[in-house]
Parts: structure tokens; sequence; C-alpha cells
């Protein structure tokens, strides 16, 4: 814990002299001044960034999670069974590579201007990282735990939940972290389209309206809001996954 | 307690139990030796259902043998702990899959850890034990399903000498508190000397000899000049039958 502490302290040490070395070496208003910004963060937290944050925040979540129960089930279904598997690969394989972020004009056709076709564009991404892991996740374990399992007459539901989902939790949340930086860049770009809240919408606002400080505030917020997200990733793998670093 | 009828099963083309019979008595043990490969797994999947067979039938207590018996406890090859759950965990898990009320399940496991002195090893993962340990804590894990028939996959071949003979002691020592009939497959002479009451001699997925052996269970058998004769007869017999087979031989 301490540790832990004293690298994001060194972390923020790093990006503040970086900054500051920046700012005087270009001496351009497109650099803000590292103290003008911290003033402005701190009287605009509240009332404007806060509120933005919340919006993005909330597009993020809900993506994350339906990924997740999307994603993981369409995974274990296919690493289960080879025949499910035969269907879905190709498709998957077809669909995982294509730059979903250039039909969001599509998204927002189909499903609205609103959060709806933001929050799919999100899922359209994240899912495919979340199906791919978790199958092959569930073809990695190895076959003695399934009979195991079975020795022990466990059930399909006790066999998912007590073995499968275990087993593949670590894959999981380290395809997490992956898409979660992810998400947050492909969400900054989405949320330039026909919306009025989100901390993308902020910074490019910001930004069209030569407001640096702001603009750098919103950097900062996207910054803090991707630290989060990583923290509550890493408080879930403590807590879920401790087993794994016994080992 | 357990009747087996020209048992028959393939993995796809190859056929590694053929034809097998014998019958095994309540509380009393078997052990099943052989050369690596000969099919001593796969005839132990059978018994415990993890398998079905291409013909022939497992009878158990008059029932043919269908799917998983409640009251057979199974040890895997290599232990087969859910390294996501700690020892204690491992060890409800079973009672928690029959739906035993909670108090029972804290009872029972409370019980099981302190017979088998793991009980300072609960919330411990199962990477964090020793061979030793792990075997204990499998062994834990079938026992406290009550069972009244125990199969055992070469349960001790990855511990040292000494505390390998202490788990057969415990082993000994359970099957006769608890009138438990055993089945164990195991590679190591001595240990089908000591363990087994009727000795199976395995090749090529073949049953070759039955051996009764008188002194099963006696006290202090392993200082006993009978135990290393059984031994002797018992290496003769397997490696007169694997004659040619060289690699065998030499191990
Ligand atoms: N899942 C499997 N699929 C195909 N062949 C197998 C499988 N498991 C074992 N075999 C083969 O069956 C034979 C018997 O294996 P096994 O019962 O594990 O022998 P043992 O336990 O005596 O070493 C071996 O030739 C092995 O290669
Ligand atoms: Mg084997």
């Amino acid at each position: 814990m301490k540790q832990s502490k004293f690298s994001t302290f060194y972390a923020l040490v790093f990006v503040f002299f970086s900054w500051v070395i920046l700012y005087f070496w270009l001496d351009s208003n497109i650099i803000a001044s590292p103290l003008l910004v911290a003033v402005t963060f701190s009287k605009i937290l509240v009332p404007e960034l806060l509120p933005n944050l919340l919006f993005s925040i909330f597009r993020i979540l809900s993506a994350v999670i339906i990924s997740l129960v999307l994603g993981v089930s369409i995974g274990v279904l296919t690493g289960l069974y080879t025949r499910i598997d035969k269907y879905l690969a190709p498709l998957i394989y077809l669909l995982y590579p294509i730059p979903k972020i250039a039909f969001l004009p599509v998204f927002m056709l189909l499903f609205g201007l609103g959060n709806l076709s933001k929050v799919i564009i999100l899922i359209a991404i994240i899912i495919f990282q979340i199906i791919v892991t978790t199958r092959d996740g569930v073809r990695n374990i190895d076959s003695k735990y399934f009979a195991s399992a079975r020795s022990l007459g466990m059930g399909s539901k006790d066999i998912y939940f007590q073995l499968v989902l275990p087993a593949i939790l670590p894959g999981i949340l380290t395809a997490l972290r992956i898409t979660v930086g992810t998400s947050i860049a492909v969400l900054f770009f989405a949320e330039n389209f026909a919306v009025h809240y989100g901390i993308g919408y902020y910074i490019m606002n910001s930004w069209s309206m030569v407001n640096y400080p702001k603009m750098y505030c919103g950097i900062i917020a996207v910054s803090l809001l991707g630290y989060f997200l990583f923290k509550v990733i890493d408080f879930l793998e403590i807590k879920f996954c401790s087993w794994q670093k016994v080992n | 307690m357990i009747k087996v009828e020209n048992l028959t099963f393939a993995y796809q083309a190859e056929t590694v139990v053929k034809e097998i019979n014998f019958e095994l008595n309540a509380g009393k043990s078997l052990a099943i030796i052989g050369p690596s490969g000969c099919g001593k797994t796969t005839l132990l999947y059978l018994l415990a259902a993890l398998q079905k067979p291409d013909s022939g039938a497992v009878t158990i207590n008059g029932k043919n043998l269908t799917q998983i018996r409640e009251k057979t406890g199974v040890i895997l090859q290599d232990y087969g702990l859910f390294p996501w759950k700690t020892v204690y965990k491992n060890l409800t898990l079973g009672l928690k899959i029959r739906g035993y009320e909670k108090y029972k399940i804290t009872k029972i496991v409370g019980q099981t850890l302190k017979d088998l002195k793991i009980e300072e090893l609960a919330n411990n993962y199962p990477a964090e034990l020793s061979g030793g340990q792990k075997q204990r804590v499998a062994i834990g894990r079938a026992l406290v399903l009550k069972p009244d028939l125990l199969l055992m996959d070469e349960p001790f071949s990855a511990l040292d000498a000494l505390t390998r003979e202490k788990m057969q002691n415990l082993i000994l020592k359970i099957h006769q508190q608890q009138k438990l009939s055993f089945v164990i497959v195991t590679h190591d002479i001595a240990e089908a000397v000591f363990l087994g009451q009727t000795i199976m001699v395995m090749q090529a997925g073949k049953v070759i000899k039955l051996i009764d052996n008188q002194y099963f269970g006696e006290e202090k058998l392993r200082e006993k000049a009978e135990f290393f004769l059984l031994q002797k007869k018992l290496r003769q017999l397997m490696q007169f039958k694997t004659a040619g087979d060289l690699s065998y031989e030499t191990k």
C-alpha cells in the first residue's frame, strides 16, 4: 500500500515537472500555466467538471457492464461448446478488427443522437476483447478441474460459478484494463457529436472557445477518471483474485 | 460393494480398458498396479462414473452405476483442488452442492480439518501448501462427504518417501475406523502391498493377476519379512509379464 502511494506520488511529480518544463520552454499560451490551471481546476471542479464527468462515467460504466454480461456469456459458451464456436468464431474474427468508431454516424442514425448510440458504440468496441479473452480463458482451464468438479457432484450451474468464472476472472480483469483506455479515447471522440454533456465534449468545447486553462482542466479530469477506473479494477483483483498472487 | 463385469472402454479407436471383471466386498480395499499408460486412471474414472463404459457394467451396492454417486469420494491424480478457493472453501464445496445446512457444514468441515491436522491451513490457498498438506486437503475434501467408497488415483506419487508412508498410514487408519472401502491406483509396489487387501496387476488394459494379500492391515507390516516377500513376488510377476518391455524393468 505504501509502495503504491509512493509510486502514485512519483507519477504526479513526473507529469507536473514535464508540464512545467514544456510551459517555460515553448512559452506559448497553448501550454497553459500549471498554476493557473490548478486554480481554475479547483474553481470549476464541482460546478463544471463533475457533471460532465458523471455523464461520461455513466456512459462508460453502462457500456462496460453490458459488455461484461454479454461478452462473458458468449465467451463461456464458445469456450465450452465447440459447436457454438464453429459458427460464432468466424463472425467474431470478421467483426473484431473493424474500426467501429468509423460507424458512429450509422450508430447515431440507428440509435439516435443521445446516450444510446454512444453506449452502443462503446459496447461494440469493448465486447470483442471480452469475448475472445473469456473464450481463450475457458479453453485454457485444465481438464482436471472439470473432472474434479464432476467427481464432487457439481452440475452445470455450479461448474459455471465455482469453476469457470473464478478461473477466467483474472484474464477478464486484464482485458478490462486494456479496454478502459480504449473506451475513454473512443468516448472522447463520440462525445463530440450531438451531446452537450460529457468530459470529451467539455474538452473540445473549451478548445474551440480558446479557453486553454479549462481545456487542461478537462484533460486532468479525464486522466483522473482513468485513474479511478484502473483503481476500481485493481480493487476487484485484490478482492477476488488474491489466490493468483500466491502462485 | 463393487461388481465389475466385462468392462470395456475406448478413447476413439484405442481400447484402453478391456473386458475387466472383478468384485470388491464392502469394507475391503483394492490396489491397482501396472505400468503407466496401462489404463489404471481410465478404470478408476469408470468406477467413479466420470466416464461411461462402451460395454460391460459397474454395479455398486446392487445398483447399476450410471451417474456420479453421492457416497463415492474421489481423489484425482494431482489433487484437483481449486486454486481459487481456500482450503476451507475447498472442503465445503461438496457439502454445499449437496444442500447441507450451514451449521452442519461448519461442524463437519471443522471436525475433518481437526482430524487431518490441517486446522491452521484453513485460510490458505492450495498454492501455499506443501505436497503432503495438499494431499491431506484432498483427502479431507473426499471425507467430508462421508463416503462409503473412496477412489484414489496415485494419490501419493508426488510425495517424499516419509510423507508418503505417513499418508498411507492415515488412509489405513481411516479405512479401519470407518469401515470404508477403497480403491487405490498406484505404480508403487510397496504401496500396493501396504494398502491392497486385494492387489490387481494390470497390463495393457487387462487384469493379468489378482492377488489376495493376507498381511494387509497388520501393524508394522513394513518392518516384516512378509512385506518384502510379497513385494518380491509382485515384482517378479510384473517383470515376467512385461518381459521384452525393457523400459519398464529399468524403472
Ligand atoms: N483423454 C484421453 N484421450 C485419449 N486417450 C487417452 C486419454 N486419456 C488417456 N488416454 C490413453 O489411454 C491409455 C491409458 O491411459 P490411463 O488410463 O491414463 O493410464 P494410466 O493411468 O495407467 O497411466 C494411454 O495410452 C493414454 O494415452
Ligand atoms: Mg494414471
